[in-house]
C-alpha cells in the first residue's frame, strides 16, 4: 500500500508542475517537429517603442502578449500574408486596405470563395484602445480573440487553423519568426493562439491621429482651423456656448478617440418590435433583447477615408451621414435616446462634415510599418 | 510512512500552486450597487414606469462611477481600498436587475469597520486629472472624458419619455452629468468586518423615482431633456442621486 501511495504521490508531482505551466498547444495532424529544433536560434526580443499621442489614454497591454518589435514584424507578416485563408487567395489585408484606413470600401467585403460577409469591414486604427469588445457586435473581448475569428469564418478565410498551423511549421521562415518573437524552442510549439498574439501585437502598434490637422491645430496648438471647420468643431462638441446647434457628436465620438467604442441603435432601421431587426447586432451577442440593432459606434479618425458608412455600409457619403443624424434616423423602441432630428442648415452640416477632415491622418495610411512586408 | 510524509508538502503545493494570491492579513469585500424603480427591481428592456400625471419612462442606460472608497474604523482613521469602479446597470430585466453590479475589492487590511464613504461620480481631485495621466489599468479609461469640458462624465441615465400619453415613448431622456460642481460624496454608516478569507458583501440600491422625482415633486423632464451642460440641473441630479443611493 505504502509502495502504491508512494508511486501514486510522483504522478500527482508531476502533475504539479505541469498544472502550472501554459496548457499545451493543440498538435495539428502530420508533421514530427524535433523537440529544441529552433534553440539555435537567438532569442532576444525588443520592447516596442509604443508612440504615445499627447492627450491619448495609456494602451491597455495585457502581461502575456507584450509588444516587441520582433512580435509586431511577425503579425505584420501574418497579417499580410494569404497563407491564412484556404486557397491562399486572401489575408487579413485584403479587407483591410492601407489606402482606405484598413477598410475596404465595400459595402459588404467579399470572402475567399466569392461570398459576401453580412457586414462592412471594419477600418483598423487606435484598435488597442477599444476597452467594449471588437467587431459592429463586440463579440470578441481582445484582439487576440478577434485575430482567430476569421481564418475559420466560412465566408471569409474558409481556412482551419489546423492547417494553417501545419503551413507555419513547413514554411521556411516562419518557425524562425515565432522563435525570435515568443521563444519557441521547437516548431511544434507554434499555435494559433501564438499567430493571434503576433497579429495583435502588430494592430496595437496601428496608432492614428499623429499627422492631421485637428492633432497640429486642437490638441498641439501649431495650426488654426478654418472657419467652417471650426464651426463644425464647435457644434460636434457642442462648445459655441449657443451661438450654434449641438449636433450631439461628442456623446459617442468624444475626443481624443473618436469613440466610446459603446454599441448604440443610431435609427438606421424601423421596426415595430425589437426582434424585428435584420441584423441583430449586439443582441446576437449579448442575447439581451434590448441590445438588438445596436452596433459599435465606430472611430471617426479617417472618416474620410472609409467610406462607405455604417455596420451595412448604407451611406456612401459623410454628406449623407450628416443627414442621416440630422433627421433623427428612423423609429424603433430602441432607438438611441439621443436620435433625434437636429435643425442644421446645409452651411452647418457642409461646416460638420468640413471638421470631419480635419480627421484625416495620411502619414497613418502611409506609414511604412504598416504596409505589405512582402512588397 | 516517511516517504509519505515526503509527499506532502508537494500535495500541499499542488492545492494551492495556482490559487488566488492575497495578502496575509488582509480580506475581501464585495459591493453590489442595483437599481430600483419606486422599490421595484428596475429592468432596461422596455419596461415602462409610471411617472407623474400618467406620463411614463423608460431606462435605458444607467451608468455611475463610484470612487475614491474608504472605510473609517471606531477610532476614525480611514482605509482606502479603492479608486475608481464604473457600476453599469443597464442591460437587465426585472429578474436579472435584482442582481444588480459587484466590485469585489481585495487585499483590505483585516479590521472592524464603522462606515464605508465614496464619492458618487468622482472626486475632485480624479476630475482634475485627463485620461492621459491615468495609468492604462484604471477605469476611469472604461468611460468617457469630454476635453471641452475638462471633467469626465460622472454619471449617465438614458431612456425615453411617453409625454402624449399615446403609449409609445418618443421623447429621449439623457443626462450626463460631470465638472466639478456636480461632485458629491456619502458616508454609509454600519459594521463591515473584514477578515482572512472572508468577503462580507455590502448591497446598495439607487431609486430611480427618487432621483427623477424626490419627495414627490417631480424634476421637469419635459423641459430638460437633454442635460449636459446646464450646471445648475447638473447639480440637482448629482443631490437627488446620491441621496437616493441607499445602504440596504
Amino acid at each position: 500500500m505504502r509502495k502504491f501511495i508512494f508511486k501514486f504521490g510522483w504522478v500527482i508531482i508531476l502533475l504539479v508542475f505541469q498544472n502550472c505551466k501554459e496548457c499545451p498547444p493543440d498538435e495539428p495532424g502530420g508533421g514530427e517537429p524535433t523537440i529544441g529544433d529552433l534553440e539555435n536560434i537567438d532569442y532576444n526580443p525588443t520592447p516596442y517603442d509604443l508612440p504615445q499621442l499627447v492627450d491619448f489614454p495609456q494602451m491597455l497591454i495585457p502581461d502575456d502578449n507584450p509588444i516587441t518589435d520582433q512580435g509586431v514584424l511577425l503579425g505584420r507578416m501574418l497579417f499580410f500574408d494569404p497563407i491564412l485563408s484556404v486557397d491562399s487567395s486572401m489575408s487579413c489585408a485584403s479587407c483591410h486596405l492601407a489606402e482606405q484606413a484598413f477598410a475596404d470600401g465595400q459595402r459588404f467585403s467579399r470572402g475567399v470563395e466569392g461570398g459576401f460577409t453580412g457586414r462592412s469591414s471594419m477600418a483598423i486604427m487606435n484598435v488597442g484602445f477599444n476597452r467594449h469588445g471588437l467587431f459592429w457586435d463586440g463579440r470578441s473581448a481582445t484582439l487576440e480573440d478577434q485575430a482567430l475569428l476569421p481564418v475559420e469564418d466560412e465566408i471569409e478565410l474558409h481556412e482551419d487553423w489546423p492547417n494553417v498551423i501545419e503551413k507555419f511549421r513547413r514554411h521556411p521562415d516562419y518557425p524562425t519568426k515565432f522563435r525570435e518573437a515568443f521563444g519557441i524552442s521547437s516548431k511544434s510549439e507554434i499555435t494559433k493562439e501564438l499567430a493571434a498574439k503576433a497579429i495583435a501585437q502588430f494592430e496595437r502598434t496601428m496608432i492614428v491621429g499623429e499627422g492631421s490637422k485637428f492633432y497640429r491645430a486642437q490638441i498641439l496648438g501649431e495650426e488654426q482651423l478654418s472657419d467652417e471647420e471650426l464651426n463644425g468643431h464647435l457644434m460636434f462638441f457642442d462648445a459655441s456656448r449657443g451661438f450654434l446647434p449641438d449636433a450631439q457628436c461628442f456623446h459617442c465620438h468624444a475626443a481624443p478617440l473618436f469613440t466610446d467604442s459603446d454599441f448604440r441603435n443610431n435609427g438606421l432601421d424601423s421596426v415595430a418590435n425589437v426582434a424585428d431587426f435584420p441584423d441583430l447586432g449586439r443582441g446576437g451577442v449579448t442575447n439581451f433583447q434590448w441590445d438588438n440593432g445596436k452596433f459599435a459606434a465606430p472611430t471617426l479618425w479617417n472618416i474620410e477615408l472609409t467610406a462607405p458608412y455604417m455596420h451595412d455600409g448604407r451611406f456612401q457619403t459623410l454628406e449623407e451621414v450628416i443627414e442621416h443624424y440630422a433627421s433623427g434616423g428612423h423609429w424603433s423602441p430602441n432607438r438611441d435616446a439621443l436620435m433625434d432630428s437636429i435643425s442644421l442648415d446645409a452651411e452647418q452640416k457642409a461646416d460638420l462634415v468640413a471638421f470631419l477632415k480635419t480627421l484625416t491622418d495620411t502619414s497613418f495610411i502611409n506609414n511604412p510599418a504598416f504596409q505589405d512586408p512582402f512588397k | 510512512m516517511s516517504k509519505v510524509k515526503f509527499l506532502i508538502p508537494f500535495l500541499i503545493l499542488f492545492i494551492f500552486a495556482c490559487g488566488e494570491k492575497t495578502e496575509p492579513g488582509t480580506g475581501s469585500l464585495e459591493l453590489n450597487f442595483s437599481a430600483t424603480y419606486d422599490g421595484q427591481p428596475l429592468a432596461t428592456d422596455g419596461t415602462m414606469y409610471d411617472f407623474e400625471d400618467g406620463v411614463k419612462l423608460r431606462f435605458e442606460e444607467i451608468k455611475f462611477f463610484v470612487t475614491e472608497i474608504e472605510l473609517t474604523n471606531n477610532d476614525g482613521a480611514t482605509t482606502s481600498i479603492s479608486e475608481a469602479n464604473l457600476i453599469n446597470l443597464g442591460g437587465k430585466t426585472a429578474t436579472t436587475a435584482v442582481d444588480g453590479q459587484s466590485i469585489n475589492l481585495n487585499n483590505i487590511e483585516a479590521g472592524e469597520y464603522t462606515s464605508i464613504k465614496f464619492y458618487v461620480g468622482l472626486s475632485e481631485r480624479l476630475n482634475n486629472t485627463a485620461p492621459s495621466d491615468l495609468p492604462a489599468t484604471s477605469e476611469l479609461n472604461d468611460g468617457i472624458y469630454w476635453s471641452d469640458w475638462e471633467s469626465f462624465i460622472f454619471s449617465t441615465i438614458a431612456g425615453k419619455a411617453d409625454f402624449d400619453l399615446d403609449g409609445t415613448p418618443e421623447q429621449g431622456l439623457t443626462y450626463h452629468i460631470g465638472g466639478n460642481q456636480s461632485v458629491r460624496s456619502k458616508s454609509f454608516p454600519g459594521a463591515i468586518f473584514i477578515q482572512e478569507g472572508e468577503t462580507p458583501k455590502v448591497d446598495f440600491s439607487i431609486d430611480l423615482k427618487d432621483v427623477f422625482m424626490p419627495n414627490g415633486v417631480a424634476f421637469d423632464i419635459e423641459t430638460f431633456n437633454i442635460v449636459h451642460k446646464n450646471t445648475d440641473v447638473m447639480e440637482s441630479l448629482a443631490d437627488n442621486m446620491t441621496a437616493s443611493l441607499t445602504r440596504k
